[in-house]
């Protein structure tokens, strides 16, 4: 083999790709360079604008000849570096294959290219009485192609399940060009599930041309409520209570008194008390009598545990209310600082309030201003941690923290990551979870698939190549990452 | 050759596997034999029922670990024991151990709702062909920590991995299980599922055909107001003739589980045609499960029957390789040798 040549690649696409698709210019690259995470940056060889399943092919296949990493890329919306090009590794946007292939209401399914934004599928099954259950919080703008590299979750995750449930079949292409199609229209696999083995992959083993989703009908009534709190242990621990009580509710959320401060004083405003230490969201779905059942349990527990204020909301312009301060959490606390590290950890339920004590520790020792939003039916913590990325001494201390953080969520029998994925950003925390020979199986299994290492190398596993930045990256980004998130 | 004897703990498992001399496989990971047919020649079985046990049980987080030749039933019962269920629900009470149901990858028929069994393992512990280990997932239930081999071994049937250890997700057990049936000609099957499309979603659906007739089913769970509530929606609307019925504990079991027969995997409306065929024959009979593409007939498969579809694919070709290049695990494509067969 040649070994990596940029350029004879370019000459290659150059046949294939208009000029105009295929982004060299150094200004426009940078746009590329990182993605919703605040850390870490690196600039891409450059861009390539990819507009259908023909070109993604031809595009994996020249970079697997011409030995030139690629990153598969979609809206960047991620949270753990998973986008950021290293090594001058090239861009391979997908965001242009954007057609939803099909929705069939019977099957209750739908094929869709990687580009389809998370929100617009919701929508367009919305006109069939279904609707797609997973909803990170950037589903306006994320892309169903990389929800499912990284395995995203969201609020309504809790009853409905992570992306992986609601991935049927999906068509790939391996990192040396090879088509591959798996799982099926059912979901039923024939030997080993190699369809969950790609989900959450985070574009290591080639990326997605199609995938093939499950749809669920929408609810016949929704019922929305608030639940305020003097302590967060107390909010935990109705929580707790809520599933022990057999209710299956559709979100369970916490926000502690620190976001709550920053959502009222913003845009997002939703009418949280402000002098509550915390407040639960809890949704409930179903039929009329269902949700009058999980009303019962949803108040009992909450007043058990002692709740300050308890509101119920059944029409959507209510429910839409109280989600708005959930939903801009993040893109509020743009009051705080001007930077955001949103990190996300797992822990059992039970250690819950626990953690989120210690967590605050944590943020008084590293002298950060530290606030939690989290799905708590999940045990899925994100600390916040706000800073200004462009103080070196002071990011070098929110990293710090945010690996005791880490430490600790795994100490309690817990993870790394819960949606967001290992990325840059923990891959080097890998071993407080595998050993090195647990890692090696995995990495073989990598290598097996990529036995040259060009899809998205450097990501998720220690040891990767590490030439990245850590830090503020420039003005135009934190603007950037503000519409995306907010 | 069997070797029982050396399965009593992982350490032991790992030697087999890793060490020359002695048996030298091909292995089958093998559990109670209820789910998977006898080794082929040629090949031994790794019978893992000695490692068992469940080693903890938390009502709390909903979730149990528990060595893989621990007897479902077994599992079951613990469970039951603190009013708990396994995820998703499935036929029990049909034996076999917990690693043979996961590596079966058997299928749930309430998977719409509460997704396959593939969902419900939260975490896998385990060894290569080659005697590595294999860690994946945990106790918690969202977990994005590496790769999802917790879902990816999930139906490898002990051709890519020997499974030691599961970590299973648990739920309340249900307090009401009613159904909803309507008989109905096989050709109204279709209208049937296209008004049952339209409303709350049940927990599972079944259809029986026997001689011409067939009836729909659908399976309700839940707190005993609101599951009433659900099946009078249902009947209203499935239309004149449909009727509740209540579905006692020990009815469950057979109510998830398809009789004997030949097994076929369509598409919910590939299911519409098959039926409205099979209902056109005075012996036709069939047991279907539209809504996770199974079901099993009395007649000759029309399309490809799921034992012919190939075992992975590309993937799994490169893993098994990758993790097993002495070809220590049995190969479900591997052609018995001829030596073996004469």
């Amino acid at each position: 083999m040649p070994g990596r040549s940029d350029a004879a690649l370019f000459k290659t696409l150059a046949r294939i790709l208009p000029r105009t698709r295929i982004i060299t210019d150094s200004g426009e690259r940078s746009l590329y360079d990182t993605d919703g995470l605040a850390l870490y940056r690196g600039v891409p060889g450059a861009v390539l604008l990819l507009e259908n399943a023909e070109e993604v092919i031809a595009a994996v296949r020249a970079c697997h000849h011409h030995e030139v990493p690629f990153v598969p890329r979609g809206a960047g919306t991620g949270l753990s570096g998973g986008a950021v090009p290293l090594d001058e590794a090239w861009i391979l946007d997908v965001t242009g294959m954007d057609r939803i292939i099909e929705i069939d209401p019977l099957e209750s399914l739908a094929r869709i290219e990687p580009g389809v934004v998370n929100l617009d599928l919701d929508r367009a099954a919305s006109d069939y009485g279904l609707r797609y259950a997973p909803d990170p919080s950037s589903q306006r703008a994320c892309t169903l192609g990389g929800n499912i590299a990284e395995n995203s979750g969201g609020p309504h995750c809790f009853r409905h399940g992570m992306t992986t449930r609601h991935i049927l079949a999906l068509e790939v292409v391996l990192p040396d060009g090879t088509l591959t199609s798996l799982g099926s229209r059912s979901g039923a696999t024939a030997g080993p599930d190699e369809r969950g083995l790609f989900v959450g992959s985070e574009g290591t083993l080639g990326i997605a041309i199609e995938a093939t989703v499950a749809l669920i009908r929408r609810p016949e009534q929704v019922r929305t409520f608030l639940a305020s709190f003097s302590s967060l242990a107390a909010s935990c621990r109705a929580v707790s209570r809520i599933i022990a009580s057999g209710a299956r509710p559709a979100a369970l959320e916490i926000l502690d008194r620190l976001t709550i401060a920053a959502v009222e004083a913003s845009v997002f405003r939703a009418g949280y008390p402000t002098d509550a230490e915390a407040v639960l969201l809890v949704e409930g779905e179903g039929s009329p009598a269902e949700i009058e059942e999980e009303t019962a349990h949803v108040r009992a527990a909450c007043s058990a545990e002692g709740a300050l204020t308890f509101e119920e909301a059944d029409d959507l312009e209510a429910r839409t209310r109280l989600w708005r301060g959930r939903k801009g959490a993040f893109g509020a606390m743009g009051r705080v600082a001007r930077d955001l590290y949103v990190l996300d950890g797992v822990v059992p339920r039970r250690a819950l309030a626990d953690v989120i004590e210690k967590i605050a520790a944590i943020g008084k020792k590293y002298e950060l201003i530290l606030s939690n939003v989290f799905h708590a039916g999940d045990g899925n913590l994100h600390p916040n941690i706000s800073f200004d990325a462009r103080d070196p001494e002071q990011t070098t201390r929110v990293l710090a923290a945010g690996a005791e953080i880490l430490e600790l969520c795994v100490a309690a029998g817990g993870t790394l990551s819960g949606e967001h994925g290992i990325g840059i950003e923990k891959r080097d925390h890998m071993g407080l979870v595998f050993t090195e020979l647990e890692l090696e199986t995995q990495t073989r299994l990598r290598d097996a698939i990529d036995p040259r290492g060009l899809s998205n190398p450097g990501k998720v596993f220690p040891g990767g190549r590490s030439c990245v930045e850590a830090g503020h990256r420039g003005p135009g980004h934190a603007a950037r990452v503000e519409r995306i998130i907010g | 050759m069997s070797v029982e004897t050396a399965t009593k703990s992982i350490a032991l498992i790992k030697r087999v596997l890793s060490q020359s001399g002695g048996p030298t496989g091909p292995f089958m990971p093998a559990g109670l034999g209820t789910r998977s047919a006898p080794p082929p020649p040629g090949v031994e079985p790794l019978t893992l029922t000695a490692l068992s046990g469940v080693e903890d049980l938390d009502r709390d987080e909903l979730v149990l670990t528990a060595l893989a030749g621990t007897p479902v039933d077994r599992v079951a019962q613990e469970a039951a024991a603190v009013g708990l269920v396994l995820c998703p629900l499935i036929p029990l009470g049909t034996g076999g151990t917990l690693g043979g149901l996961y590596a079966s990858g058997s299928e749930s028929p309430c998977a719409p709702v509460e997704g396959h069994l593939r969902d419900a393992v939260l975490g896998v512990e385990g060894l290569t062909g080659s005697g590595a280990p294999i860690k994946s997932g945990g106790r918690v239930v969202k977990n994005v920590t590496g790769y999802d081999l917790t879902r990816f071994l999930c139906g490898s049937r002990g051709a890519l991995a020997v499974i030691t250890r599961l970590h299973w997700r648990l739920r309340l057990l249900p307090t009401d299980s009613i159904e909803v049936v309507i008989d109905c000609p096989a050709t109204d099957v279709g209208a049937r599922l296209r008004a049952l499309r339209a409303l709350p979603d049940p927990t599972a659906v079944r259809i029986d055909l026997n001689a011409g007739r067939t009836r729909v089913r659908a399976l309700i769970e839940g707190g005993r107001p609101s599951a009433s509530a659900r099946a009078e929606q249902l009947k209203r609307g499935l239309g004149p003739g449909a009727e509740i019925l209540s579905v006692p504990d020990e009815q469950l079991a057979p109510w998830l589980a398809p009789p004997a027969g030949t097994r076929e995997h369509a598409s919910v409306r590939g299911w519409i045609e098959r039926i409205e065929e099979l209902g056109t024959q005075s012996d036709g009979v069939a047991t279907v499960f539209p809504y996770i593409g199974v079901g099993t007939t009395s007649a000759p498969p029309a399309s490809a029957p799921l034992d012919a579809i190939p075992f992975g694919g590309e993937i799994t070709r490169r893993v098994r390789s990758a993790w097993d290049p002495e070809g220590r695990l049995w190969d479900p494509h591997r052609p018995v040798p001829r030596e073996v067969l004469s």
